[in-house]
C-alpha cells in the first residue's frame, strides 16, 4: 500500500493536500501558486505568488538561439510542438543547467548559512566558505556582463516594496564576496534560489520550480518552431556540417574478405 | 539580414562557429560510421550488436569482445513489466502516446533505472580492478541461487572466449554484467548506462506495442492500492 498526500478523486471533487480543488483553490489560487501547492503540499500566501509570477517572467529568454530554446527548435521542425516543448523539458534535468542547478545552489545557500552559524557571520566566513568549494553554483554569466533577468527580477521586488528576507540578504553578501574573490556575477539560477528558499521551499523542491519558470520560454520556441521555417533545421545542408572524425577505412573482416 | 551595432544582443555581437562538428557519421550520400562504409562493409561482415559497439567506443570489437557483449545484451534484454520502466511504457501507450512517446517513455526510465544500477556498481569494480583483487563486497554479491545460476550460464557461455575474474567471486547478476562490459572496454557510466538501455528496450517496446490505447478497464489502476492520508490544511491566508 502506498500513503500518499498528495490527492484523491471524489465525486464532484479532489482532495489536495489536505483541501478541496474546487472548494478551496479554483477561482482563489493563481496557476504558479497551484505550481507551488502542487510541489509542496503548502500554500503560498498571495503576496509570494505575486513574487513567484515575478520571477518567472524576469526568467522569460525568448531567444531561440539559447540552448534548450534551440533544442526545442530543432525537436519542433520534424513537425509537431508537444515532442518539441518536452525535449526542451528533458534537458532541465541537468548538471550544467537548468532545475538540478537551482537545487544544488539553494543547498549552497542553506549550507553557507549553516557554516556562518557555526563559526562568525561576517565577511571572512563567507569568504572561507567560497575558498572551500571548488564548486560555486548560481553564477557566471555567459557572454554579457551581468545577468538582466537579475536585475529585472531585483526591479520588480522595489516596485512592490518587498522587504528582502533572510537569504535574499545572504545571498546578496555571498555575491559580492564570490564577485570580489572570482570575478563572476551572480545569474538568475543563484537569485531564483534564494528567493525560493525565502518563499518557504527546501532545495529538494526548487528545482521543478526552476524547471516551471522556463516553460513559457520552450512553449514559446516549441508552437512557433513548427510554423516558422522548420526545414531550415530538419537537416542542416552538407556545407554546414564539419566531419572530423575517422578517414574512410575497410574493416578487418572485409580486409580478410578481400584477401 | 543586418543589424545595426546598437540592435546587437549578446548573441549577435560574438563570432561563433559555423558548422555542426560530425564525430562519428560523415554526412551525405554514402554514410560512413567511424569511417567504415556501413552499406558495403558493416552490414555485409557484422551484426548489429558490432554495430552498437563501434558507435559508442568508436572501434570495431575484437572476436572474443564482439561475441561477449552479444552474449551480454541478451542476458541484460529480459525486464518483465513488474519493473517500472517496462510498467511506464505500458502506461504511455495505455494513454496513447505516440511511438516517439511511448519510445521516450521507455528510454528515459529504463537509463534511469541503468543510472542507479551502474552508480552502485561501477565505481566499485573499478576500484577493486585497480587493487587487485580482495572479496567482494556483500551488496555485490549474488543474492539468491537463481542469481548464481544466471550467472553461471554467463560465465559458461563466455568460457573460452573472454576471462572475466569478477564472475568467479559469486556477483550479482547485475555485477556480472556491468563486470563483462568493463571487460569489454565499457568503463564509463554514460556507456554502462547506454548500452544497458538499449538492451532492455526491447522488453519494455514488447509489453508496450501489445498494449491496446485507451483500453483502461482492463487495467489495475490500485494495484499496488493508494490511500489518501490528508495533511491538516496551513491556514494561509488566500486570495
Amino acid at each position: 500500500m502506498i500513503r500518499t498526500k498528495v490527492g484523491r478523486a471524489g465525486f464532484g471533487d479532489y482532495d489536495h493536500f489536505g483541501l478541496r480543488v474546487f472548494r478551496d483553490l479554483a477561482g482563489r489560487t493563481s496557476y504558479l501558486g497551484l505550481i507551488a501547492f502542487a510541489i509542496t503540499g503548502r500554500r503560498l500566501h498571495p503576496e509570494d505568488e505575486d513574487l513567484l509570477d515575478d520571477l518567472a517572467v524576469s526568467s522569460h529568454v525568448p531567444e531561440p538561439r539559447v540552448w534548450p530554446m534551440k533544442l526545442a527548435r530543432v525537436a519542433a521542425s520534424l513537425g509537431r510542438s508537444m515532442p518539441a516543448f518536452l525535449c526542451g523539458c528533458v534537458v532541465l534535468d541537468s548538471d550544467v543547467l537548468g532545475g538540478r542547478v537551482a537545487e544544488d545552489a539553494a543547498a549552497m545557500l542553506v549550507a553557507l548559512r549553516e557554516h556562518l552559524s557555526a563559526v562568525a557571520d561576517d565577511d571572512a566566513s563567507i569568504l572561507a566558505f567560497v575558498d572551500g568549494h571548488k564548486r560555486l553554483v548560481g553564477f557566471g554569466v555567459p557572454f554579457r556582463p551581468i545577468d538582466e533577468r537579475v536585475a529585472a527580477f531585483r526591479a520588480c521586488l522595489e516596485r512592490r516594496g518587498r522587504q528582502p528576507g533572510p537569504y535574499w540578504l545572504l545571498a546578496e553578501r555571498f555575491w559580492r564576496v564570490v564577485k570580489e574573490r572570482h570575478g563572476v556575477e551572480v545569474n538568475i539560477i543563484g537569485a531564483a534560489s534564494a528567493i525560493c528558499l525565502d518563499l518557504g521551499f527546501r532545495p529538494r523542491e526548487i528545482a521543478p520550480v526552476a524547471a516551471m519558470l522556463l516553460q513559457p520560454t520552450l512553449l514559446a520556441n516549441a508552437v512557433a518552431g513548427v510554423v516558422e521555417s522548420p526545414e531550415e533545421l530538419r537537416c542542416l545542408p552538407v556545407d554546414a556540417v564539419r566531419y572530423v572524425g575517422p578517414a574512410p577505412r575497410q574493416s578487418p573482416r572485409k580486409l580478410i574478405a578481400n584477401e | 539580414m543586418t543589424l545595426a551595432d546598437d540592435d546587437l544582443g549578446p548573441i549577435d555581437s560574438r563570432q561563433w562557429p559555423k558548422e555542426l562538428v560530425a564525430r562519428a557519421t560523415s554526412p551525405g550520400p554514402r554514410p560512413r560510421l567511424f569511417g567504415y562504409d556501413v552499406e558495403r562493409d558493416l552490414a555485409a561482415f557484422y551484426r548489429f550488436s558490432d554495430l552498437i559497439f563501434l558507435s559508442l567506443i568508436g572501434e570495431l570489437p575484437e572476436e572474443a569482445c564482439s561475441r561477449a557483449f552479444e552474449l551480454t545484451l541478451c542476458f541484460a534484454a529480459p525486464l518483465s513489466v513488474a519493473h517500472a520502466s517496462v510498467h511506464a511504457a505500458v502506461l504511455s501507450r495505455l494513454c496513447g502516446a505516440r511511438p516517439g512517446g511511448v519510445f521516450s517513455t521507455a528510454g528515459l526510465t529504463l537509463a534511469e533505472q541503468a543510472s542507479t544500477t551502474v552508480a552502485s556498481i561501477n565505481e566499485l569494480l573499478a576500484a577493486r580492478e585497480s587493487s587487485g583483487s580482495g572479496p567482494l563486497p556483500s551488496e555485490l554479491r549474488a543474492s539468491d541461487d537463481a542469481e548464481r545460476a544466471s550467472v553461471a550460464s554467463l560465465a559458461q557461455l563466455l568460457a573460452g572466449i573472454l576471462d572475466v575474474p569478477v564472475l568467479r567471486d559469486d556477483p550479482s547478476r547485475d555485477v556480472a554484467l556491468v563486470a563483462v562490459l568493463r571487460a569489454c572496454g565499457f568503463t564509463s557510466a554514460f556507456h554502462l548506462v547506454s548500452v544497458l538501455t538499449l538492451a532492455r528496450l526491447p522488453s519494455a517496446l514488447a509489453e508496450a506495442s501489445r498494449t491496446k490505447p485507451g483500453d483502461f478497464a482492463t487495467y489495475p489502476i490500485d494495484t499496488p492500492h493508494f490511500e489518501y492520508v490528508a495533511p491538516v490544511p496551513d491556514g494561509t491566508p488566500v486570495r
